[in-house]
């Protein structure tokens, strides 16, 4: 739809005075131009402010109408392409480089701040090059991760995803015997030739239940499915780790507290028996405040109740533990939009899909 | 191109990367501020406050800007702006007569106060970086002028130095554009080298030129490019020389005194000035160098220039919106009271002022006549409302005269004033005062209509830019509902206060000594209104200045410690537009500088836009009006 069309639509469905239009128009179309045009599921030729109008036309009344639209002003948080990327190329320097010179540090009993010291050591440089990068999705963004860090780290320890083929465990494994011999200077051991440190990537957690969950007596999730690899003897990933004492960290763009809490009160519980370590590193953390709460977001949290299509639930999101959908997957309450799907963390107000009776302003496609 | 949704926000030149819509939305009065004589051999000092429209003009001298003229004179939109730079001598039929080259002063220069190296080193790495970048920045506009390949063309470029040429030591021979292009290059390399460094400079390396040789090379005589002249004339173009300390502008002043082959034109806000400049506006033209103050340009017409360009200008930038098909951007503007919207307050307005006239004069026989004409008026009712108010103001005024009349002494006589007398009383600043009380009184809008606005820019082009932009998105918002509507006078007034607020509240973020500042104004502003609003209209149409006398002015320029502050906040005041001075006007016996408001803070404190109305104050309570405000009465 034209720009000038969606705005006439917009304005008539809110009911605007001129006066509204000149206040509100230059926002809207600094934010769609911003960000929010470029959200990967409008279908083509559907922009933002179009998305807005229909979805505000979805309310009954007017003042329904203005709680809608100042929630999106004001409360909801999109995470575009660019920001994304952003925390993608934080991820190695700001997280996971600290973390493996605190180890080094450790390991040659240096003091944590000489910083440039504990980095030029050949601990630091073996530690670095023992550390085998994997994605937990495509949301983690591996290409990226890897072009980003490509001073740093070798192309030959990172992998697309945590199911690693025979062959490429092989491949790992000479690869790093390579480059250890001219770390060393000299031929690795067999011990020194597995990886000590396991990074999983991924984009984002809204409660961390797909990742790691009860289920009866065991575990699932991805990184249950990554813990059994491990363990099990003859599967690739666990002949290239090390057998006790690895550390296994979690790394995420984006995360909940409420889905890295629930992580850490688990995961100690599956590997405590085999001598591993584990470690939760976050990029940017999305605390309490965000959520959506009848207290501070009554006005909205009225519209979540009552606009509600119960045919978004599926077998799927019934594992998050709740039957109903309206406030997220897990109720993790939020009112987040990625910029490639709204996760269905958030309310479900904001994803709710196209062929629904209630449509959401940034519709999801279902991975499910 | 993304097509901007609102023009007017696309406000500096640096912003509009295209040179066709750059030229499209170029108001070709502009070109009015230059020199008639003696344009592209001289110096050029173009001074203005922020947003006064310096670099654009230098950007219309640029090869992109020139070549993109002359291939699009035949069309009307860019008819009038070619006709003008060919009277200028910028371009013909042929295509551009001169090679402008403009260089950016805001990179660098000034670092080079930081290093630790005595004066005349630091002089030289400051001529040698200047010529750098000044060569290449001609490189790269004769490649563009003659549309070639940057820098893998440079070849074809000649320079015909004459034999007897001598060159500073340190600078090669230099035989065309690729000796010229490596030359420059080595040069800014080393000079950032020393910029960049950690370490002691061995004090033998004395790096650099005495002084600034690329004026000299870059004569029109000397430079050939495929065995034709580049260009008849050149024109070195020094923008943002505000952003270059002050020993490096007293170091580039040395370089004018020589008198180049080529034009140089230096282009710096008026901030840069020191407050003994500031306080000294209208600086005297000499024969090497000519000053044009922008904002001062305009005002010499009594800003009718300035208006007609301003508005074109804005139907420029108004065509130029994406999805509406606007021509006319005064035409979206109401510039009348819309009769039937303030018919009933027009209307009590008129009753009650009659009656409080008729009131106030009730037993006095001689206006008699003068009431007697007011009733016969055959106008609207606005017309006679502010016609009534004028005379309110006369009357006012003649019952607080000393002078007693005959008919004080000798009741028998009884005097009365003729039509003829009211008529000689009766000129346009009482109407203009008028006007301004009833709308004050009976909250009538008056800060409306293009001619309105643009006065209420001061003469800036950026200012009217920002209030013009804000009526827009307006115009645009009706325009959406409905695109025959103009946005009325209340409106109109709503959003210019609103605009005029935003700028006010800003000041301390933009104005160095911010909050002084706005106490400074705000004091001037209370007092105007003041004295505007007294029933007799001492000052009509208002007072909107203040003045200092020429002894006093002297005394905040000899930096005496008692009134420096006060000296620094009216200069900063001064280099950033908010008031205007006038110097050497002549009243009770004395000279006088005059400092305007600016027209935009006139909406701020209700006062008229024209300028007239002012009062004489002393330093001790303008000094005291900016530490404590000013207190009523």
């Amino acid at each position: 739809m034209r720009d000038d069309l969606a705005d006439l639509l917009t304005a008539k469905v809110m009911n605007w005075s001129p006066e509204d239009i000149t206040r509100e128009r230059p926002d809207l179309q600094a934010m769609a131009r911003y960000k929010y045009d470029n959200y990967q599921r409008f279908f083509p030729g559907r922009r933002f402010v179009e998305s807005l109008a229909q979805w505000l036309r979805q309310f009954e009344t007017d003042e329904e109408r203005r709680t809608a639209y100042k929630f999106v002003k004001s409360k909801m948080v999109f995470c575009s392409e660019a920001e994304m990327t952003q925390l993608v190329s934080m991820a190695y320097p700001d997280r996971i480089r600290p973390l493996l010179l605190k180890e080094a540090a450790q390991v040659i009993s240096c003091p944590k701040y000489q910083v440039a010291k504990i980095a030029r050591s050949e601990e630091f440089r073996v530690l670095q090059r023992q550390s085998l990068f994997l994605g937990l999705s495509d949301g983690a963004h591996i290409d990226l991760f890897r072009r980003l860090n490509r001073e740093e780290i070798s192309h030959e320890q990172i992998g697309i995803s945590y199911d690693v083929s025979k062959s490429k465990a092989d491949e790992f494994v000479d690869k790093l015997r390579k480059d250890l011999t001219e770390i060393l200077k000299r031929t690795p051991d067999d011990k020194d030739c597995r990886f000590r440190n396991l990074f999983l990537l991924d984009d984002f957690s809204g409660s961390g239940k797909s990742y790691l969950r009860r289920a009866d007596s065991n575990f699932k999730g991805k990184i249950a499915r990554v813990i059994d690899n491990i363990k099990t003897d003859e599967s690739p990933l666990s002949e290239i780790t090390e057998d006790g004492g690895l550390l296994i960290c979690v790394v995420l763009y984006m995360a909940t507290t409420q889905s890295v809490e629930h992580l850490e009160s688990l995961i100690q519980d599956l590997v405590k028996d085999d001598g591993h370590r584990c470690e939760f590193l976050v990029v940017q953390t999305l605390d309490q405040r965000v959520k959506v709460e009848e207290g501070r977001d009554g006005g909205f949290m009225k519209l979540v109740e009552k606009y509600y299509d119960p045919r978004i639930e599926s077998e799927a999101t019934r594992v998050g533990g709740t039957g109903e959908l309206k406030l997220g997957f897990a109720e993790c309450s939020l009112p987040l939009v990625l910029f490639h799907n709204t996760p269905n963390n958030s309310v479900a107000l904001l994803w709710s899909y196209e062929h629904l009776r209630i449509r959401g302003l940034f519709p999801r496609v279902t991975r499910h | 191109m993304i097509e901007p949704r609102n023009p007017f926000r696309m406000q500096a030149s640096e912003q509009i990367e295209s040179d066709i819509t750059f030229l499209r939305l170029f108001g070709p009065g502009a070109l009015e501020s230059l020199p008639k004589e003696d344009l592209w051999n001289r110096t050029i000092v173009i001074r203005s406050s922020p947003g006064g429209g310096k670099t654009s003009l230098l950007r219309l001298m640029t090869p992109g800007a020139l070549l993109t003229l002359q291939k699009h004179r035949g069309l009307d939109e860019f008819k009038e702006l070619y006709h003008s730079m060919k009277n200028l001598g910028a371009i013909d039929g042929d295509g551009p007569r001169v090679l402008g080259v403009l260089l950016s002063c805001s990179k660098n220069f000034d670092s080079l106060e930081d290093i630790e190296i005595n004066d005349q080193y630091r002089r030289r790495l400051l001529f040698s970086l200047l010529d750098s970048r000044i060569i290449l920045a001609a490189l790269r506009n004769i490649m563009d002028l003659k549309r070639l390949e940057y820098p893998t063309d440079l070849d074809k470029v000649t320079l015909n130095l004459p034999p007897e040429t001598v060159l500073p030591q340190g600078v090669p021979i230099l035989r065309n554009g690729e000796d010229m292009y490596a030359w420059a290059c080595e040069t800014e390399r080393r000079v950032c080298e020393i910029i960049d460094g950690f370490g002691d400079i061995p004090p033998d390396s004395l790096y650099g030129n005495s002084s600034l040789v690329s004026p000299f090379i870059l004569n029109p005589n000397y430079l050939v490019c495929n065995e034709q002249p580049v260009a008849p004339r050149v024109v070195l173009m020094l923008d943002d020389c505000h952003k270059l300390t002050r020993r490096q502008r007293t170091s580039l002043s040395s370089v004018i005194e020589v008198r180049p082959p080529v034009g140089i034109w230096i282009a710096e806000r008026l901030e840069a000035l020191s407050k003994e400049e500031l306080l000294s506006p209208g600086a005297m033209h000499g024969r090497d160098v000519f000053f044009v103050e922008l904002e001062e340009t305009w005002r010499q017409s009594r800003g009718k220039k300035f208006e007609k360009m301003a508005l074109n200008i804005a139907d420029k930038r108004a065509q130029f919106a994406s999805n509406v098909d606007i021509q006319s951007f005064s035409a979206c503007l109401e510039d009348v009271l819309e009769i039937d919207q303030w018919k009933k307050k027009v209307d009590d307005a008129l009753s009650a002022i009659s009656d409080r006239v008729k009131r106030r004069i009730e037993s006095i026989r001689k206006y008699d006549d003068w009431i007697y004409k007011q009733g016969r008026i055959d106008e609207t009712a606005l017309e006679k409302a502010i016609a009534w108010r004028t005379l309110e103001i006369l009357i006012e005024r003649d019952l607080r005269k000393d002078q007693k009349t005959l008919t004080e002494f000798s009741p028998q006589m009884d005097i009365r004033y003729g039509v003829d007398e009211l008529e000689r009383r009766d000129d346009s600043n009482v109407k203009a005062a008028a006007e301004l009380a009833l709308s004050s009184e009976y909250k009538l809008p008056y800060y409306f209509g293009a001619a309105r606005l643009a006065n209420l820019a001061s003469s800036n082009v950026e200012q009217f830019l920002w209030l013009a932009g804000c009526l827009f998105e307006e115009v645009l918002s009706q325009y959406l509902i409905d695109p025959q509507s103009q946005v009325s006078s209340r409106r109109e007034q709503e959003i210019i206060e609103g605009a005029v607020k935003e700028r006010w509240d800003n000041i301390p973020y933009r104005v160095r000594y911010g909050r002084d500042v706005m106490r400074f104004l705000e004091s001037i502003g209370k007092y105007s209104r003041w004295e505007t609003v007294k029933p007799n209209a001492p000052y009509a149409p208002g007072v909107t200045g203040i003045a200092i006398s020429m002894g006093d002015r002297e005394r905040l320029m000899k930096n005496g410690k008692e009134y420096e502050h006060l000296g620094l906040i009216i200069s900063e005041c001064l280099a950033h537009n908010l008031l205007d001075a006038r110097l050497d006007r002549k009243a009770k016996g004395e000279t006088w500088m005059i400092l305007y408001l600016n027209r935009m803070l006139c909406v701020r404190f209700k006062l008229p836009l024209q300028y007239g109305g002012w009062r004489e104050k002393s330093l001790t309570e303008l000094s005291k009006w900016m530490k404590k405000g000013y207190v009523t009465g």
